[in-house]
């Protein structure tokens, strides 16, 4: 997978282009078909599908955003200390580690929403808590096999510090492409489970916020005649999946 | 001996690291419920004039360090209590183990299915690649990537509007299972199975894993000298493969978990992923705490499991650990 930059910025401007969902509801252009002035048609409500769809992605970028800085913070910090010192704070990560992964991250949603109450937010965070493990376990491991290589003691015979071998040549240069593959699976996790949780009829992206999660649960339960009603979000959320999901392993 | 006693301690030590797992998994699966606000009783219609006394037999007052405290006492006791409204007076082991043992009616196959698929398409898919069926396979673990909620409204839609349109044209009688949510029928099961064990990006994984697994092996010297020696390969594949996959099971373990509890949502089938839902809906915290332990512990059981496998079958992690 390699998302190009252009096309992340394009996404993020589609998404953050003005919308407003209230002044959007029109009784009179209810359920209509595709065509002019509604390329994907409207739903129920007689809202506009392609733009509900595009700001959508408001939730992919927002709460992505912030599952991704805790997936990142903690599991690169824990993980960086796990890596680097080994011993007791690898063990303890372990166990840490293992209990929290052994939770399946739907069921550590679900009782994040139950404790802290459903929406973006904690959606966001219990997904990022739920991918702490992975990239905590796989900046560990990549640190650990580093720490003792001849460059490191080369670096050390150049003079080189601790710090800047730590976060320079072991931390930048070796794990961020891993790492990097870890948050896409983060972000990966959080669209699946916005569209999963809303899907299942609970904890969801309340409205008036679009996201394709309530877009697909809303056009499933009042019957929307237009099928891009389902047909739009679902694809959006395929496409995202596909892109986001990593295909090979990283050197 | 002094072998086998380092061999011990280092099960012993896994096995340590694996109850300590376990425990914070429970520590803060307590704590999330111990956290949420209301309770059982908020479901009850008369929940207001029964609260005072069912907040002392349901324990279900006091702080929140209290609540997190007792929780975890109970369960070190294996006290996991009774449901309380979901499946009111009925044991938490008792619903939990028929939960598991048929949930596992669909566990079992999808990862089997899983499994073979992706070994297949590994072995397909693995080489030069050119031929259709390679693209074919490498076209499915893209698909597969898709999330399993969309699969499975698919799934669901495609075959009752098919059912419907074969019903309307006098085609076939009205088939036992079509809608009827109730009652689990073969064909709502196999989709089942075939989602779970296809679904949710599993598959796309688990065929890179294989893939994986099985260049190492090709490039391995001992399978190129049973090669040259004009040896049965398949036993040796399936000796040195039998570890790895164990692992990879119990890695994606969790993934199929979480599965599980969207398609009996989707399918209406019962199981330990419908009651962990159902118990959520109903507040019933002693059954859904009890059930998301269950899956912990599960997780945490194949992966020690593996590691046991290993020490036994794979001499060379028997010398890492002595």
């Amino acid at each position: 997978m390699t998302l190009r930059p252009g096309l992340i910025l394009a996404f993020i401007v589609l998404a953050f282009l003005p919308y407003d969902p209230l002044a959007d509801v029109g009784a009179m252009a209810a359920d209509l078909g595709a065509g002019p002035g509604h390329w994907l048609g409207t739903d129920h409500l007689g809202r506009d599908i392609l733009a509900r769809t595009r700001v959508g992605g408001r939730i992919v970028v927002l709460s992505g955003g912030l599952a991704m800085l805790v997936a990142g913070g903690l599991g690169v910090g824990l993980g960086a200390l796990a890596g680097w010192f080994g011993g007791l704070p690898a063990a303890a990560l372990r166990a840490l580690g293992g209990g929290l992964s052994a939770i399946p991250s739907l069921v550590l949603v679900v009782l994040a929403c139950l404790a802290f109450g459903g929406g973006p937010l904690t959606l966001a965070i219990g997904c990022g808590f739920a991918s702490v493990p992975a990239v905590a376990e796989a900046v560990a491991g990549r640190l650990d096999a580093l720490r003792r290589e001849e460059f490191v003691v080369a670096a050390r015979g150049h003079g080189i510090g601790n710090a800047r071998i730590f976060l320079w040549h072991l931390l930048w240069v070796n794990t961020r492409r891993l790492v990097a593959r870890e948050l896409g699976v983060t972000l990966t996790l959080l669209v699946v489970t916005e569209v999963t949780v809303a899907y299942l009829g609970a904890f969801g992206v309340p409205e008036p916020t679009v996201s394709w999660g309530n877009m697909l649960d809303h056009a499933l339960r009042s019957g929307c005649a237009n099928p891009w009603s389902w047909g739009a979000p679902a694809l959006a959320t395929a496409a995202t999946v596909w892109a986001t999901a990593p295909a090979e392993e990283p050197t | 001996m002094a072998r086998f006693a380092a061999i011990g301690w280092a099960l012993a030590g896994r096995t340590l690291t694996s109850i300590l797992s376990v425990l914070v998994a429970g520590t803060l699966i307590v704590g999330l419920f111990a956290r949420a606000p209301g309770d059982a009783i908020d479901t009850l219609e008369n929940g207001d004039s029964v609260r005072a006394t069912l907040e002392s037999e349901w324990g279900l007052g006091g702080s929140f360090l209290a609540r997190v405290g007792t929780g975890m006492a109970r369960l070190s006791t294996g006290d996991f209590g009774e449901s309380l409204t979901y499946k009111p007076g009925v044991p938490v082991l008792d619903l939990v183990r028929t939960g598991v043992v048929t949930s596992a009616q669909l566990l079992l196959p999808a990862t089997l299915l899983g499994l073979v698929l992706a070994f297949g398409a590994a072995a397909l898919a693995g080489g030069a690649g050119g031929s259709a069926l390679a693209r074919i396979m490498r076209l499915l673990s893209g698909i597969s990537a898709l999330p399993l909620v969309l699969g499975a409204l698919a799934a669901v839609n495609g075959v009752n509007a098919a059912t419907w349109a074969l019903l309307e044209r006098g085609l076939i009688d009205r088939p036992s299972w079509f809608a009827l949510p109730e009652e689990p029928g073969l064909v709502r099961t196999g989709l089942a199975i075939a989602l779970l064990g296809f679904g949710s990006a599993r598959f796309a994984q688990l065929t890179r894993r294989a893939r994986s697994m099985l260049a190492v092996l090709d490039s391995a010297p001992f399978v190129a000298a049973e090669r040259a020696r004009g040896g049965p390969l398949v036993p040796l594949y399936a000796r040195h493969l039998l570890v790895p996959t164990l692992r990879l099971a119990a890695d994606t373990l969790p993934a199929l978990f979480a599965g599980l509890i969207v398609v009996e949502r989707a399918f209406h089938l019962p199981g330990a992923g419908t009651s962990f839902w159902e118990s959520c809906a109903h507040r019933d915290w002693p059954l859904a705490a009890g059930l998301a332990l269950a899956f912990a512990a599960g997780v945490v059981g194949l992966r020690l499991l593996s590691e046991a496998v290993a020490v036994v079958v794979d001499p060379r992690e028997r010398e890492a650990l002595a």
